[in-house]
């Protein structure tokens, strides 16, 4: 049987470095600033990180199988702008499913030309990156969506954390303890060991890339909820987003390990970061560089436990 | 290797002598050789919401003057090569004018000074260009003054003492910088305002204009008002005010469409914005620079019809700007 | 088919840099048909010039791409180098020296990149898009109000002469040298077929990496350059999107993404055709929007040709997996 978990020898699981780290970056930030650790504070964290939390669980299991998802972002703008213009006139379900629908095509078309056409993943996303985004803008003319409140109940107070905490549950379970998720590691260890396991390789890496496009979808949605409007530049750069929390949270790109708790810190790390620097007082243009710096630290940690 | 090596050279250069023998005209007349005059906008970027309405501008005065009127620009934001590049373009078509609003208005001076010795007029609208030999420059405000004005209204309206805060686009965007000196020098004014730290960026996102001012609040729970540079502000800033109960207990100013912020102003999450229409300032550089082509000079005091009353001085063409509050915001389609 | 014919098919479907030459050949010559004024070579050769930054970055990418990295910091590291430019500028340093700086800080920022990635064996995509990120963030740091300086004439100047094409045509000359003749090449591409083969074969692979990631950071430096000459200024803003074209350009030229393969004549290739693409549909008055859709269904496209192209090539060798070299000797099966 294959294992669902790819533990090192030692018990200390590996996301324990990130986790200490992120934990001292928030006592950190508490001790700076009291609001750090206010309610409002973490309800603002929580609305911050929504969206690109809710990508970063699809690219971690692309990611886990050796892949990558550049078109990410563009599959969430192409999506919302499609679902928002009926949801604006009121049709919200309709609206909604057509959301959805458009974030599963847009899986499906990578996935097809991962699987069938066989292209590397990096060229056939970029590709598509660059087809929808473009569809996204030609679409909509530019023009900016109103949806008038119909979208509120996902934007306002708790929701998009709590929906961003339900969709890491979710997807912690999947790659845990069902037969997709171990698949997934197993394509991503070793693809010729897999086939021979009896596991088809294309059928899983199509999975993990329709997954990606429908939890684009449901991040559309939840940003529509919390701007109450949307724009197809307006989530321009979440797929390196994505892809930085994925990797932050100790996912090698090469594919075979990591976690969805992982990205769950990484995400959270990302954001406690952006909080902080306006907490703090941090002018913008020191942010950028102490960010990626905070990020470069993370992982050599991370790796320096792991020699 | 050596066959690899021997196609490469020798079809590359077959084609390159090849059409260059067909050379210079395609089966279309070049831009400069139709009848039509055709005058070119390069904004700084397309596809976002207020060159659209710049866009609307430019198709209006299209039909109006019975002239070629295109608008082009980058798909991104900030894109100050790309933006010369399309400017190269225009030139090898030939066209009769080209008006910019640069992202950079010192990177466009080669293009300008290209443009201008090949006979294309070279004018600037929305932002200038000012090192540059451009013709004239059409806009509706100054880019320090409306700054000042923003914090003006904005003092008046927090009583002239608390805390306040900027909110601004990209880091590199020079007419914000130029817009944030104005509110600066605005500030100065009021020494019982004090600025908070830092300056909020929002790179032209609503998620991150949202996300920063409600870190504002959280970090500076006292904050009494927020002046906005660029259009995703105000909105942006009512939003997370909404979500912590401080709509209209924290005064809002900015530069914005009012498209984007009906409701707020109706509601007082937003106090005010200052703008233009941008179709009328893209229809009226468009007549202004047609007229040009005909041998026609713009004047100080001129009326021009829709627009109003044009200060004309050094070169610089301004019209009337608009203040915009929940009194007459519904007059506005922009 | 004759055995002689196949042998020659054969050796065409063969070259690596097929699909490259053939998208750019036909993209050149559909604008020059389609396009007007495109094949001025005045203009052609102005927008190649224009793309020498781009170029030189492709062929270091190349280089690390064969390896099995990946740098996507390299536009962010030349902005950083034209800030760094700019800055001492400022202070009354002269162009050689200003230059001779901004190399160096380029080959500071590659060597940060190639120790983390090679003594700390860091993933390559995550210390560059930390680098991405932080570079673009000292840029801002660095320049402080100064986000768009004017630079003395003697770098326009030197844009204008044959400078730029002759520093290109060297750095490429460099990268296939270093690729097919040196042990340098046969190293890089060790690395990238099999990191563990490499080391065990005695291969120097932490030296490899760090020599080709400076290298990266010194033809960023150089890139700055040029750029800087072009624009005429020392912007914050230099280099954005650059390290996307550059990639696009090294994917449609051949180069394997997994590592092993690659060719730097294919990646220039892809360059040419990236640069000529923004001009026949400018010049064809095609929208933006739909440019950069092309250019996703012409990347999509061009890997596709190579697919059948690695396909017939293993039909007419008779073969059912693919070997290690790609001129293949034909037997005759039958």
């Amino acid at each position: 049987m294959i294992s669902s978990r790819n533990r090192p020898i030692s018990r200390v699981p590996r996301e324990l470095p990130i986790l200490v780290f992120l934990v001292a970056l928030c006592l950190g930030l508490a001790a700076a600033n009291r609001n750090f650790l206010a309610a409002g504070n973490l309800r603002t964290m929580g609305t911050d990180a929504a969206a690109i939390g809710i990508i970063s669980v699809g690219m971690t299991a692309v990611i886990i199988t050796g892949g990558i998802d550049l078109s990410v972002a563009a599959i969430l703008a192409l999506s919302a702008l499609i679902g928002g213009g009926l949801i604006a006139h009121g049709s919200v379900l309709l609206g909604c499913a057509a959301t959805l629908a458009t974030g599963l095509a847009c899986g499906a078309l990578n996935g097809g030309l991962i699987t069938i056409a066989r292209m590397p993943p990096i060229i056939a996303t970029l590709g598509t990156f660059y087809v929808l985004q473009s569809a996204a803008t030609l679409y909509s003319g530019g023009n900016v969506v109103y949806l008038a409140g119909h979208l509120s109940c996902l934007g306002s107070g708790y929701a998009p954390l709590a929906i961003m905490l339900g969709v890491y549950a979710t997807g912690h379970a999947v790659m845990r303890v069902t037969r997709i998720g171990r698949y997934v590691y197993a394509v991503g260890g070793n693809e010729e060991s897999a086939r021979l396991a009896g596991i088809s390789p294309a059928r899983v890496k199509m999975t993990v890339y329709v997954g990606g496009g429908v939890l684009a979808a449901v991040a559309a949605l939840v940003t529509m909820g919390i701007n109450d409007l949307f724009q197809a530049n307006d989530v321009m750069g979440y797929e390196l987003a994505a892809i930085a929390a994925v990797v932050i949270g100790g996912t090698s790109i090469m594919g075979g390990q990591g976690s969805v708790l992982g990205t769950m810190i990484g995400v959270g790390i990302s954001t406690v970061l952006r909080n902080g620097a306006i907490l703090t007082g941090l002018e913008a243009r020191w942010a950028d560089a102490v960010v990626g710096a905070a990020i470069l630290a993370a992982v050599t940690m991370d790796k320096l436990r792991r020699r | 290797m050596s066959t690899r090596l021997a196609l490469i050279f020798v079809i590359l250069p077959a084609i390159a002598f090849g059409v260059q023998g067909c050379g210079k005209s395609g089966p279309e007349q070049s831009a400069s050789s139709a009848s039509k005059r055709t005058i070119v906008f390069v904004a700084k970027e397309v596809g976002i919401p207020y060159f659209n309405v710049c866009e609307r501008g430019a198709k209006q005065a299209a039909n109006k003057l019975g002239i070629n009127v295109e608008f082009t620009g980058p798909t991104t934001g900030g894109d100050v090569a790309g933006q010369i590049r399309i400017i190269e373009n225009q030139i090898s078509r030939g066209v009769n004018a080209i008006v910019i609003s640069p992202n950079d208005p010192n990177s466009v001076k080669p293009v300008v000074e290209k443009a201008m010795s090949r006979g294309i007029k070279v004018f600037t609208w929305d932002s200038d260009a000012p090192a540059t030999k451009r013709i004239f420059y059409v806009c509706a405000s100054d880019d320090v003054g409306i700054g000042t004005e923003i914090m003006d209204r904005l003092a008046k309206d927090m009583g002239g003492k608390g805390k306040v805060a900027i909110m601004s686009g990209g880091q590199g965007a020079l007419n914000l910088n130029l817009h944030i000196e104005g509110v600066m020098k605005g500030l100065a004014k009021y020494p019982k305002i004090t600025l908070v730290k830092p300056i909020i960026y929002n790179n032209e996102k609503p998620q991150e204009a949202q996300s920063g001012v409600a870190g504002l609040l959280q970090a500076n729970p006292d904050l009494a008002g927020i002046a906005c540079v660029n259009s995703p502000g105000p909105p942006g800033a009512a939003r997370a005010l909404i979500a912590a109960g401080k709509a209209g207990k924290v005064k809002v100013w900015g530069l914005s469409l009012p498209s984007e912020n009906r409701d707020y102003l109706k509601s007082g999450a937003v106090s005010g914005l200052i703008l233009w229409d941008p179709a009328k300032l893209t229809f009226l550089t468009a007549k202004l620079v047609n007229d040009y082509l005909d041998g026609k000079r713009p004047t100080d005091g001129m009326e021009v019809k829709g627009v109003g009353k044009l200060k004309v001085k050094d070169g610089i063409v301004i019209m009337p700007g608009v203040v915009i509050t929940r009194q007459n915001v519904d007059q506005f389609d922009f | 088919m004759k055995t002689t014919d196949r042998n020659l098919a054969a050796r065409i479907v063969a070259i690596r840099e097929l699909p490259a030459l053939v998208l750019f050949a036909g993209l050149f010559v559909y604008f020059a048909l389609h396009a007007p004024e495109f094949a001025n070579a005045a203009d052609l050769a102005d927008r190649f010039r224009q793309y020498v930054p781009q170029a030189m970055l492709a062929v270091a990418l190349t280089l690390i791409i064969g390896s099995g990295g990946i740098d996507i910091s390299v536009g962010s590291v030349l902005g950083l180098c034209t800030v760094v430019l700019g800055a001492v500028t400022l202070r009354g340093v002269g162009p050689a020296h200003a230059c001779l700086l901004a190399v160096a800080t380029g080959c500071a920022i590659g060597a940060f990149n190639g120790l983390a990635v090679a003594k700390i064996r860091l993933q390559p995509v995550v210390v560059t898009l930390s680098t991405w990120g932080a570079a673009r963030g000292l840029c801002y740091v660095i320049a402080g109000r100064n986000t768009s300086i004017t630079l003395p004439p003697t770098l326009s100047v030197l844009y204008e002469s044959p400078a730029p094409i002759v520093l290109a045509i060297a750095v490429i000359l460099t990268g296939v040298l270093i690729l097919h003749s040196t042990v340098l090449g046969r190293g890089i591409l060790a690395v990238g077929g099999s990191e563990q083969a490499a080391r065990f074969s005695g291969i120097n692979v932490a030296g490899v990496k760090l020599r080709l990631y400076t290298f990266a950071g010194a033809m960023a430096g150089l890139a700055a350059i040029v750029t800087a000459g072009w624009m005429n200024t020392a912007s914050t803003e230099a280099g954005k999107g650059y390290e996307f074209e550059a990639i696009t350009a090294v994917l449609i030229g051949g180069t394997s993404i997994y590592g092993g393969e690659a060719s730097v004549i294919g990646s220039m290739f892809g360059v040419a055709a990236i640069a000529i693409l923004s001009r026949g549909f400018g010049l064809m008055a095609v929208s933006e929007h739909w440019q950069r859709l092309f250019l996703g269904l012409i990347l999509i496209a061009s890997v596709l040709l190579d697919r059948l192209r690695r396909s017939y090539e293993l039909r007419v060798a008779g073969r059912k997996t693919p070997g290690r070299d790609s001129v293949v000797e034909v037997v005759d099966v039958n």
